[in-house]
């Protein structure tokens, strides 16, 4: 057997697998964007782009991307900043560093439903000891429940569970950095901050760029963090487009207009990965070279 | 002269370094211990303050109307039986496809890798209104076989994702003595790579029995009957019902649902944070 064939063989599995259960349901969902659907019509009536026309009249779907983008760019501008902080100090030499660094990772794999439990039990104003904490010196804020605060509180939690992801990568690119740099940059006069400045940053700099274009997909299509902690609202002060998808399709059962939604999304996700796609080839060949 | 006065500025004491880093564990794992013992109050407890960390009688109640209430065992056991199936079978399609990409140059292994990359990087919305329609078509509707198949659609394109990077990092020295040998292409996989690949392949399938576990959205979408409900999808429910939240059976069912995670995590963590780490930055 020729080696060329058993390439394919191997492969073949999975092209079967994301043609079936990948492909193919993307292609159902752009078909259903392009009919109209309802009780009385169950088979559809083609209506071209008409759903896409109507969805850029409606508040929600406005409403919605905005709310997309506040929650977006505050949750990534957060866990990088705090992610960063964080990865240069674990980088530091300390006692009991690596049980830090091994516990780091931990939020990120805890079930979004068991955090949505433990910050809606401590975020409640009757129950919740961080609302009654900051109740006692004078915020009285309604969190979750506040149109004013839900968003901020959403966020919040977003960053809790996601920035050790920020932490893990920076923090394992700064291990490879060779020390010697920067005794030679003590020598030369370099402060702390200009070693950062001009040693760490520009070698960090490309994973900096993965993890930003990463987080930021992940964040744009979170669903269940939303979801499970304001279901959207209140007043749909939360509601982001993949919680508007939802509901369009599985509570108003408009099928038509929700998978308009649902492509619109697609379309701006795979823009994003691509450029993801272009960073992560640029550093791949980088660091062969 | 200056560099001592550099040092004493800009670095932080070891000691101050490490009671900073108990303070940020505590942020970390507060909400969990909060929870851990939150299960073993009692009602009133819970609705007591001044509040206090620790229950003042420790009580099983939480957990036997968990039990009493929901089919807690049954949702367990869905969950566990399900991510194990998504976990193994993408595991092995992942191992072949990966050592595929990166050892053969087929024509359209390119275009391959990029549709799964892009898989990956789809709302599992988008993916979640055909599922739907398609396992109506199909009279598989609120089963978990639909379920296992709907997460097989995350767990491939991850796997594939990570693996590759860990199997391009094994010199092909190895399979080129396997080879001479006498071993086929075959065998030198099945010889050489996968025993190589191990450490790899046991990250990945943790990962993507973790990921399996938490899901939630095709759950919701997908599962209807309560004796098909994951942990995830059970406990959102019984979050959502009960109107005035009782927290303690909330919170003895969020600690058996995190309690495999962390046994997990704890015995695999070196492997999960490295594999995972190589998987999103290295190429």
């Amino acid at each position: 057997m020729k080696d060329k064939t058993l390439g394919v063989i191997l492969l073949m599995p999975a092209v079967i697998t994301v043609a079936l259960i990948g492909i193919y349901p993307i292609v159902n969902v752009v078909y259903f964007s392009l009919n109209k659907w309802d009780i009385l019509d169950p088979s559809g009536t083609f209506v071209w782009f008409k759903n896409f026309g109507y969805l850029f009249t409606t508040v929600d779907f406005w409403n919605s991307l905005k709310n997309s983008l506040i929650w977006t760019v505050g949750s990534v501008a957060l866990q990088f900043g705090i992610g960063l902080a964080l990865a240069l100090f674990l980088n530091k030499k300390f006692f009991a560093r690596d049980i830090y660094r091994g516990l780091v990772f931990f939020s990120y794999l805890i079930p979004t439903i068991v955090i949505a439990i433990v910050f809606r039990f401590m975020l409640n104003d009757v129950t919740g000891i961080i609302a009654i904490a900051f109740q006692k010196i004078g915020l009285r804020w309604g969190w979750f429940s506040s149109p004013k605060t839900s968003m901020m509180s959403v966020i919040i939690v977003n960053v809790w569970k996601y920035f050790p992801f920020v932490v893990v990568c920076i923090l394992a690119q700064l291990q490879t950095i060779d020390q010697q740099m920067y005794e030679a940059a003590k020598i030369d006069g370099a402060g702390t901050f200009q070693q950062f400045r001009h040693i760490t940053w520009p070698f960090i700099l490309p994973v900096v760029f993965i993890v930003l274009m990463l987080r930021t997909i992940w964040t744009i299509k979170n669903f269940d963090i939303i979801k499970l902690l304001t279901g959207g609202g209140p007043l749909d002060s939360t509601e982001t487009l993949p919680i508007l998808t939802y509901d369009t399709v599985f509570a108003s059962f408009k099928l038509g207009r929700g998978s308009a939604i649902a492509v619109l999304m697609f379309i701006i996700l795979m823009v994003a990965s691509s450029l993801y796609l272009r960073l992560y080839r640029k550093y791949a060949l980088e660091s062969i070279t | 002269m200056s560099g001592l006065r550099l040092r004493s500025r800009g670095e932080l004491p070891g000691m101050v370094r490490s009671i900073a880093g108990l303070i940020i564990s505590i942020v970390i794992v507060f909400p969990l211990i909060w929870l851990f013992f939150a299960a073993f109050k009692s009602k009133g407890e819970i609705f007591q303050f001044p509040t206090r960390l620790l229950p003042l009688d420790w009580t099983f109640e939480n957990y036997k109307e968990l039990f009493r209430i929901t089919q807690f065992l049954r949702y367990f056991i869905n969950t566990a039986v399900i991510s194990i199936i998504a976990a193994l079978i993408s595991i092995i399609i992942a191992t072949c496809a990966s050592y595929s990409l990166s050892r053969f140059h087929i024509p359209g292994g390119g275009v391959v890798a990029v549709a799964l990359l892009l898989m990956y990087m789809l709302p599992e919305i988008v993916l979640g209104i055909p599922f739907m329609k398609i396992f109506l078509a199909l009279g598989l509707s609120d089963s978990l076989v639909a379920l296992t198949i709907a997460y097989i659609s995350i767990t491939l394109p991850f796997s594939i994702w990570m693996l590759r990077s860990y199997i391009e990092s094994i010199p092909t020295a190895l399979e080129e003595a396997a080879l001479i040998d006498g071993c086929t292409r075959f065998q030198g996989f099945v010889r050489v790579i996968v025993p190589q690949a191990i450490p790899g392949i046991m990250a990945t399938t943790i990962f993507t029995f973790i990921l399996c576990w938490n899901e939630y959205l095709y759950a919701l979408i997908l599962i209807t009957s309560e004796h098909n409900k994951t942990l995830t999808l059970g406990l959102s429910i019984l979050l959502g019902e009960t109107a005035i939240y009782s927290w303690g059976m909330l919170s003895a069912g969020s600690v058996l649902t995190v309690i495999p995670v962390i046994v997990l995590f704890v015995f695999f963590q070196k492997h999960i944070v490295a594999g995972f780490t190589a998987g999103a930055i290295k190429g």
